[in-house]
């Protein structure tokens, strides 16, 4: 089978996932205890008011008629209006998606990078002593709640030496004209630390066991010996040869992690006070603003389902070995 | 508020000790009943089936900790007088749709304000009518005539001296049936700065009011003449004609909008500050109001056709946030440059300024005109009328006001900045560093006691406010439909020691529907109960209930 | 991308050993099983890492079961004639005999760690063997029938890998109602996916190999291949997902509750780290309030995590450390 091929059909199980989860979501919401009208109705108004706000949220049509147009919006990237401030909800994702993108990216690249280095470092020593601790810190960076980190960085650093900020993306009289202003400035560096730090943390460990164990397999194939054999230096076998082929499964994760981390910073983002989308929508649930909770959810699930489109179709361009089948 | 007058002798809350003295109430041993000597046990012959068990909702501990806490000390109590009580805990969302929209509870508890006036909340929630319609007010289901004739009389009287017996009438009752019953006093607390600000004015709607920020002194260590507040999560939406629910929205519109009417602290028409300086009311279905004029921010004039044009769109649109007071209005009418007459559908008469008058934002007329409707509409850089307009708001993080050079008032305050922190610990960091220079939203917490009584930079105003932490019964829900049942839990609510140890001493017991806040309106006469688990029993027991080891029984038949 | 496939089997040359004519049918079975665990366990335990994690999850699951006798008071019980709130631990010089001081609402902390055990071990147990179940059993189904079952199964998969973890949760229980059940379905949801996925192309290389070709020649039911030839050699990736999912759906729990979404009626450690942080520990620097339940959670979780990569280093000889 062609590449080609493989991408139209990669493409076409793409949106099957895509609606199956947005169908998912409109059965869940429907489903759920309690009728999504009690939160914007108030017990002092007029019968005719409740009326016409339910008709203002296409709550009276017929279901398959709610379900159409759930699905119509979802394409056109219309996702409703919030029970909460009647703001867009693409308008609400446009104002916290970009902060999580950044956090995101700045953790995930400290983690692979790190994680690249290490755990290529660990294989290489296989057996000894720091392979081990490479393994153990990895396994404690996975099993440390992102969050128990971040109030433990807060307490120490924040309340007790002062030295990073408390929470926020920029300080009280920072008026930054535009969003490539701020993100370039010392200011929001200087709040971005901790919490990128923290959850680069919690993300290393994954980079770093996987680097390690296609490490360990390439270092078992013939070729390692061919290059050897040649007498060439270790460090060249071990940079040029083994870790060069043991990163493309790496790099594959890498861009499957970007679709997960989106949602996965919500912890990071609590802790850490960052106007983030998944703070927002913890809050969209928290306070029953549905149109922003479904909203939100479909924009983190179509990240994930789309990174790892991108992640397959990276693989099957990079390795020459993968067959379509 | 001076210092002096507030409780000087908070509770020393490290002093583990004393506590005990204050906890009398609760001296009764955890466990069964019968290893408290003080019971007096009945014949088990006499008992007849247990009362049912009845559900207690709670909210979550991260929602309201102190209140969480509150209601799990009460639901001890109740349990050990012999009544089966199981607290649930509910999300808010839940919790407050399964009470005020389903009727479906056994009993709840929460804060509510009624406001400059006690007259919707009256009518909302004991009104006969309400209990038999799931959403509209009446979720403890009682059904009274009398009380049904005191309402209307409340209502529609022009005779204050009239309306203050109604209102004492219905306290009485309500001390007595129990549908309700108030358990703290919420006083309204401002800590702040006391080298940036001071000058806060004692008003039964707190102090982010008008009122308070016409009034505000800015001291010298203040640099840059501001408010500098906190909300914990974004400000959404500037709309007048939505989310007036809000406190955060309220709080900043009361700064960025002229209000129809405003009350003075001792809630009467403060002329000065309302857009309606005059109000006459001819009969008792017209209002007739003179109004200031002046400038919107945008330099279009202000005066009273605007007034005329906010009462229209409530006519046409009836806008939700605003639909009690829409259904009372039937016409608006601009008399001449400075007057408007409005109509009534119905008699109102004392409460009319409290349900028509106060609740109303002016609205520009030519940035509304033809919006329709206009509670759907996102405001964010809104046309402001009051001492305020929006300078900079960043949704996420901020939003800075200023003074405007051209409003009718002169006052200290330049503008009022908030950011937003969701986390408490890092409020008090920015507050101690004067980087905030009020806590804009306090609650009684270890936070603020610590620092009120550490902190010399910080001095608290506090005066009491319209609300209560209060308990709802559902009145339909057996044995709760027992006015001894009732009044037994009544009884067994320890409020002196919720007070001292829940709430640090900022909220003090209470014990009438109506608060003193409210002066004439408040009945200081109302039946009281004990705080004692005894007296509990023995209303119990007087009623012909009987009381086993295994807790509370009807009587054998 | 499962890079499992080409891993060597240990377990492909069992068949050999049996002899089918002397010994009865069931008893064989059990043979076969006994011996694929006991191998699996000599490798396993050859890790002391793996020991550490079988020994702390084994200490914490006794902890569980006798936490009556340990814990000095109830998690939620207080004295309300004295209500010892905020105490210092008594050996820093805090009243009473709270030997990790009490909690703003009066609590004995020390009680609260040691119930706090139970929810844990319940819901990482608990999702770990539906996780495990669930998805082995969809990965034998799928791999051994192939074809349109097959390709069904696999884009039900397909659409969980598309599900975000902790969003999915968070939605659920705020849906389904906040408590410990809908935390280990919504985890199960989600993390079945990874076992079904990889499972499955373990079982359709099986599938072809010579022992399962010539069980089926000798027309032996489906069910006995799948059972007797197939499911004995994916046990060491059931048992990684399942160690996993330990870890995952603890994680999970005590992210959910710090969120405040979780189970509102049961002191858990999430729960506890939540109200420590709603009462503002951290600046109050109790840090005997908050520290124990985090260290609790990561002894649990890397013990999880510490048993999982015990079996994926059976399941693949390349990572083991041997030179």
């Amino acid at each position: 089978m062609s590449k080609i091929n493989f991408a139209v059909r990669r493409t076409f199980q793409l949106v099957l996932t895509l609606w199956a989860i947005a169908t998912l979501l409109f059965a869940m919401f429907r489903l759920m205890p309690g009728d999504p009208t009690t939160y914007i109705i108030a017990e002092t108004m007029e019968p005719e008011v409740q009326e016409a706000l339910i008709a203002r949220y296409g709550l009276d049509q017929p279901m398959h008629i709610q379900y159409w147009e759930f699905l119509v919006g979802i394409v056109t990237l219309d996702l409703g209006i919030s029970f909460h401030s009647s703001r867009e909800v693409r308008g609400i994702i446009a104002i916290y998606l970009p902060n999580t993108i950044v956090l995101m990216i700045t953790a995930l690249v400290v983690a692979y990078v790190f994680g690249v280095i290490l755990g290529t470092i660990a294989a290489w020593n296989r057996g000894e002593g720091s392979e081990k601790s490479a393994v153990f810190l990895a396994l404690l960076q996975q099993s440390t709640p992102s969050f128990w980190t971040g109030l433990i960085v807060l307490w120490i650093f924040g309340a007790y030496l002062d030295v990073i900020p408390m929470s926020g993306m920029t300080s009280r009289d920072f008026r930054p004209e535009s969003f490539f202003h701020m993100i370039t400035s010392l200011d929001f560096l200087w709040h971005l630390m901790a919490p990128a730090l923290v959850l680069a943390f919690y993300m290393m460990g994954y980079p770093l066991l996987l680097m390690r164990n296609n490490m360990l397999e390439v270092l078992s194939e013939d070729f390692i010996d061919v290059c050897r054999a040649k007498g060439l230096k270790e460090r060249t076998v071990m940079y040029k040869h083994a870790a060069r082929n043991a990163l493309l499964p790496v790099v594959t994760a890498g861009a499957i992690a970007i679709g997960y981390s989106v949602g996965g910073a919500i912890l990071i983002e609590t802790v850490f006070s960052w106007p983030g989308i998944g703070r927002e929508m913890v809050r969209a649930v928290l306070r029953r603003d549905y149109p922003v909770a479904q909203g939100t959810f479909v924009m983190l699930a179509a990240a994930v389902v789309i990174m790892n489109f991108v992640a397959d179709l990276l693989y099957s361009w990079l390795d020459p070995r993968v067959t379509y089948d | 508020m001076p210092r002096d007058t507030s409780p000087v002798d908070r509770r020393a809350f490290l002093k583990k000790a004393t506590a005990a003295g204050g906890a009398a109430a609760l001296a009764a041993n955890a466990g069964c009943i019968g290893d408290d000597e003080d019971t007096d046990l009945d014949d088990e012959d006499d008992a007849g089936d247990p009362l049912p068990s009845f559900e207690y909702f709670n909210n979550p501990e991260d929602y309201n900790p102190a209140r969480h806490d509150l209601i799990n000390i009460i639901a001890q109590n109740i349990q050990e007088v012999g009544l089966d009580v199981e607290v649930e805990v509910l999300e808010w969302a839940t919790l407050l749709s399964a009470v005020v929209d389903e009727y479906d509870f056994g009993m709840s508890t929460w804060s509510q304000f009624p406001g400059v006036d006690p007259a919707l909340n009256i009518t909302s929630r004991y009104t006969s009518d309400h209990a038999d319609e799931p959403g509209t007010g009446n979720y403890h289901g009682y059904q009274d005539e009398r009380m049904d004739e005191l309402i209307d009389i409340q209502n529609e009287t022009l005779d204050f001296d009239e309306r203050v017996d109604a209102i004492h009438e219905i306290q009485d009752m309500v001390a007595e049936e129990i549908p309700m019953h108030p358990i703290l006093m919420e006083m309204e607390l401002m800590p702040h700065r006391n080298d940036q600000l001071d000058g806060w004015v004692d008003h039964i709607e707190g102090y982010h009011r008008l009122t308070n920020y016409v009034n505000i002194e800015v001291l010298d260590d203040n640099p840059d003449n501001q408010l500098r507040g906190y909300w914990t999560e974004a400000l959404e939406n500037m709309n007048v004609w939505d989310h007036a629910g809000l406190s955060k929205h309220q709080h900043l519109q009361s700064a960025l909008q002229e209000r129809v009417m405003w009350m003075d602290p001792d809630l009467e028409h403060d002329e000065e500050l309302s857009f309606a300086h005059t109000i006459e009311r001819p009969d008792d279905e017209t209002i007739v109001l003179e109004c200031h004029d002046g400038t919107w921010s945008d330099g279009e004039e202000k005066n009273a056709e605007d007034v005329a044009f906010t009462y229209q769109v409530l006519i046409d649109q009836t806008p939700s946030q605003n639909s009690t007071t829409a259904s009372f209005v039937e016409s608006s009418e601009l008399i001449d440059d400075d007057t408007v007459e409005i109509g009534l559908n119905e008699p109102l008469g004392l409460s009319a300024e409290a349900l028509i008058l106060y609740p109303m934002y002016v609205a520009p007329q030519h940035v509304w005109e033809g919006v329709d409707p206009v509670e759907d509409e996102l405001v964010e850089d809104p046309v402001t009328g009051g001492m305020m307009t929006v300078d900079y708001w960043d949704v996420g993080q901020e939003i800075q006001l200023v003074a405007r050079d051209d409003f009718r008032l002169d006052f200290e305050i330049e503008g009022i900045f908030w950011q937003i922190i969701p986390e408490t610990a890092t409020i008090w960091e920015n507050f101690e560093r004067g980087d905030i220079n009020y806590i804009t939203f306090a609650q009684p917490s270890r936070e603020l006691y610590e620092a009120d009584q550490e902190m010399d930079e910080m001095s608290i105003a506090e005066v009491e406010g319209s609300g209560w932490t209060h308990m709802n019964i559902n009145m339909r829900e057996p044995p709760l439909d027992e006015q001894a049942v009732r009044q037994a839990i009544a009884h067994s609510i320890p409020k002196d020691t919720l007070s001292e140890e829940v709430y640090y001493d900022y909220y003090p017991a209470a014990h009438s529907y109506i608060n003193p806040s409210y002066g004439d309106l408040h009945n200081p006469d109302v039946k009281q109960y004990d705080q004692s688990l005894e007296s509990a029993q023995e209303t119990l027991q007087d009623a012909g209930f009987v009381i086993t080891d295994d807790g509370a029984h009807y009587p054998a038949e | 991308m499962s890079q499992q496939d080409q891993s060597a089997n240990i377990f492909s040359n069992l068949e050999e050993y049996g002899d089918a004519d002397d010994v009865d049918e069931r008893q064989r079975q059990i043979r076969l099983w006994k011996e694929s665990l006991g191998e699996q366990w000599e490798l396993l335990t050859d890790d002391r890492m793996v020991i550490f994690g079988m020994i702390t999850i084994a200490v914490f699951g006794v902890v569980a079961i006798i936490a009556p006798l340990l814990a000095p008071y109830g998690p939620t019980e207080r004295d309300t004639m004295a209500m010892l709130r905020w105490e210092d631990p008594y050996w820093m010089g805090g009243a009473g005999d709270h030997i990790l001081g009490t909690t703003a609402e009066g609590y004995d902390i020390l009680s609260q760690v040691i119930y706090g055990t139970r929810p844990a071990l319940i819901v990482g147990l608990t999702a770990a063997v539906f996780c495990a179940g669930v998805g082995t059993s969809v990965a034998l189904v799928a791999g051994y029938y192939g074809g349109r079952v097959d390709d069904f199964l696999m884009r039900i998969v397909d659409i969980a890998y598309g599900l975000p973890l902790l969003p999915t949760v968070i939605l659920m229980v705020a849906m389904l109602g906040p408590s410990f059940v809908n935390v280990i379905i919504a985890v199960v949801l989600v993390m079945w996916r990874a076992p079904a996925r990889v499972i499955r192309s373990q079982v359709l290389s099986l599938r072809e190999r010579p022992f399962v070709q010539a069980a089926q020649i000798t027309g032996a039911s489906d069910w006995r291949i799948i059972t007797r030839h197939i499911a004995p050699n994916v046990l060491p990736l059931t048992f990684l997902y399942g160690a996993f999912a330990i870890a995952w759906g603890i994680l999970t729990e005590a992210g959910v509750s710090f969120i405040g979404l979780g189970d509102p009626s049961q002191v858990s450690w999430g729960t506890m780290l939540q109200g420590a942080h709603t009462n503002n520990a951290l600046t109050h620097g109790t840090w005997w309030w908050f520290i124990p339940p985090g260290i609790c959670i990561t002894l649990v979780v890397i013990s999880g995590f510490l048993i999982g990569r015990g079996y994926e280093e059976v399941t693949n000889p390349a990572l083991r450390n041997e030179r």
